[in-house]
């Protein structure tokens, strides 16, 4: 019997795995396109399994799940106490708490309460768990994260799909934060970049080493893994942004660098001309 | 997990209502839509990101892992031990700690490899060896670390005392650990009874079999690695410039980089790319006692490994490694 459950349990954990990849889209908020066909092929692979394992074993204990004091659970005051708030949470997501909380409430002559004495902890678990992956996707990594690691900001190498160092006149129109980030650690001098035009796409944030009030920076992440090892990389922006913006907002901005001589050394950023709040995009880490 | 269910249950009724009450009083509508609950949203939504992502990524390890685990399971046969192991104890570890090579997986997926591995006939000083090397001594751990480090560094430091520390270090506490007399003393009670009776022994059905090991390692390793992983997103997202703030003096930025690499909980195979970051500021040593602790010790690990040994073993492998690690990067700063 325990069997059934474990199936059933790691089959929803690549359940969900495969609906973040296919139904949610959020498979880009966790990790890079070098990963997609890996994850989604142990998931799909551990779905068939934990599929065909559960009906084998359903089938192999049929005569004693289906005997008629098991199908008593139907009529299982708790049982039907936690349908409803599962149905209720669909419309009304605070009250998925409640059905959570259902399960834990000991009740009275309960049978669902005989089956979950025996040992499921670590199966409800995994479930707990992975089912809020299911019912709340979360979104992209936020600006919080940025402002936190904006210490060593742009020391990180990044894998530029552009041959470093082309064409700038020519090439560098279409350029990503991650572009520019890559070209400058190949050419880290402020003065080749002066008055070079620039439209990029990033959220807002600040740290500790900018004005907060004429200054932000424009990011994106760059990851290599997962999101756990994200660091921030960005470029920063002239402007009083405070009464439009928000930290965090998505925007795509145009502009030109520009340099200004700070305490004895050269301090690139951005002359924006135009900056719009746009949404965040269906990638929105780079690699 | 040992908690009893009838405890489990209170703690976890208890902090439902707490939250509810919490929700209650704080009318969550307004203050969710101040400046301060936003705030604390874009918080709570990145320690999810961070765990999920975790999730997600080690799922087609754990998958790989509890695959090999299932091979062994099925068709090594245990004379094969006493047949192709070498007698000699320092032979036999050092034979063990290649075995990495063959199992180009992360650190999450070696935790089922190894239990089956004891299951199988393999002291438990063998599977601990085994544990702390393959993380290190494999071809993509090997790979990432030449291309994260080729640019920073000309010659090759930092590749060479990963591979040979790595090796020194698992060796070492494995030969140690070998003497002790009593092997199984180390195990927890749960996984020693499966060892001296092994359940699916009496399935005589192969595919039956072949489920059964599927399923039972899948949920023992992902309920350890999600606990450990909802510690380590906690500690990634509070505890990572506290951490780093320790200092970047010699023998302080080691103890850092120690620290960092216990809090933050990457795959081994990508560890290098992180640390590239923290190049500038942090001495050759620190980084390489980095990468010698973060594969074998993580928070993410010790709890998957606390479903196989005991915790009084689990803190001699941590201090020992610790310890071993620290002299390395202490070596390296000392000689460059």
């Amino acid at each position: 019997m325990k069997r059934i459950y474990g199936f059933l349990t790691i089959g929803i954990y690549a359940y969900w795995i495969i609906v973040a990849a296919f139904v949610q889209k959020t498979l880009s908020y966790y990790t890079t396109d070098s990963y997609y066909n890996l994850i989604l092929g142990a998931a799909i692979a551990s779905a068939i399994i934990c599929t065909v394992g559960f009906i084998y074993e359903v089938y192999r204990n049929r005569r004693i799940i289906f005997k008629k004091q098991n199908l008593e659970i139907f009529g299982d005051r708790k049982f039907v106490l936690f349908i409803i708030t599962i149905i209720v949470g669909f419309v009304f997501t605070p009250a998925l708490l409640l059905s959570v909380a259902v399960v834990f409430i000991p009740f009275k002559n309960s049978k669902l309460d005989a089956y979950l004495n025996k040992n499921i902890v670590p199966a409800i678990f995994i479930l707990t768990v992975v089912m809020s992956g299911l019912i709340l996707p979360s979104q992209a990594l936020s600006s919080n994260v940025a402002a936190q690691r904006a210490d060593n900001l742009n020391s990180v190498t990044v894998n530029s799909s552009r041959t470093i160092a082309d064409n700038f006149n020519t090439g560098s129109k279409n350029y990503n934060i991650g572009d520019w980030i890559a070209s400058m650690s190949f050419n880290p001098d402020p003065n080749f970049y002066k008055g070079k035009d620039i439209e990029v796409i990033g959220f807002i944030f600040t740290s500790k080493v900018i004005d907060p009030n004429t200054q932000f920076f424009v990011g994106r992440f760059v990851i290599r893994c997962c999101a756990a090892d994200a660091t921030p990389v960005g470029l920063k922006v002239n402007y009083n942004w405070k009464d439009q913006f928000n930290e965090g907002d998505w925007v795509k901005i145009t502009g030109k660098f520009a340099v200004t001589n700070k305490d004895g050394y050269e301090d690139l950023y951005i002359e924006p001309t135009n900056i719009e709040k746009t949404s965040i995009p269906e990638k929105p880490y780079i690699s | 997990m040992k908690i009893q269910t009838s405890t489990f249950n209170k703690i976890v009724l208890s902090i439902l209502i707490l939250g509810l009450l919490f929700v209650i009083t704080i009318r969550p509508d307004t203050y969710l839509s101040s400046p301060a609950g936003a705030d604390t949203l874009r918080t709570l939504n990145d320690f999810l990101t961070t765990l999920r992502s975790i999730l997600i990524q080690s799922f087609p390890f754990l998958f790989i892992g509890v695959g090999i685990s299932v091979l062994v399971g099925l068709f090594f046969k245990e004379e094969w031990i006493l047949k192709f192991l070498p007698k000699n104890r320092f032979l036999s570890h050092m034979l063990i700690s290649l075995f990495g090579v063959f199992m180009p997986v992360c650190e999450c997926g070696n935790v089922p490899v190894a239990r089956r591995l004891i299951m199988k006939g393999f002291s438990v000083s063998q599977s601990i060896t085994f544990l702390l090397a393959a993380p290190i001594i494999n071809p993509v751990t090997i790979l990432t670390t030449y291309i994260a480090f080729k640019d920073i560094y000309p010659d090759p430091i930092i590749i060479i005392s990963r591979v040979v520390g790595g090796f020194f270090i698992a060796n070492f506490i494995g030969i140690v650990l070998s003497y002790k007399k009593n092997q199984f003393d180390m195990l927890t009670d749960s996984f020693y009874k499966e060892v001296c009776d092994p359940q699916d022994d009496h399935i005589k059905n192969k595919f039956a079999k072949a489920l059964d090991i599927f399923q039972k390692e899948f949920i023992t390793v992902a309920s350890a690695l999600i606990f450990g992983s909802i510690i380590a997103s906690v500690t990634s997202i509070y505890f990572r410039d506290v951490v780093l703030s320790i200092g970047s003096s010699p023998t302080l930025s080691i103890v850092a980089m120690i620290l960092f690499s216990l809090v933050i909980s990457v795959c081994s195979s990508v560890d290098s790319f992180l640390v590239i970051t923290y190049t500038s500021t942090f001495t050759v040593g620190s980084i390489v006692s980095y990468l010698l602790f973060g594969p074998m010790i993580d928070i993410k690990i010790l709890t998957m490994l606390r479903s196989t040994f005991k915790t009084k073993t689990l803190i001699t492998i941590t201090v020992l490694v610790t310890l071993l690690s620290l002299l390395a990067g202490l070596l390296i700063n000392y000689i460059l």
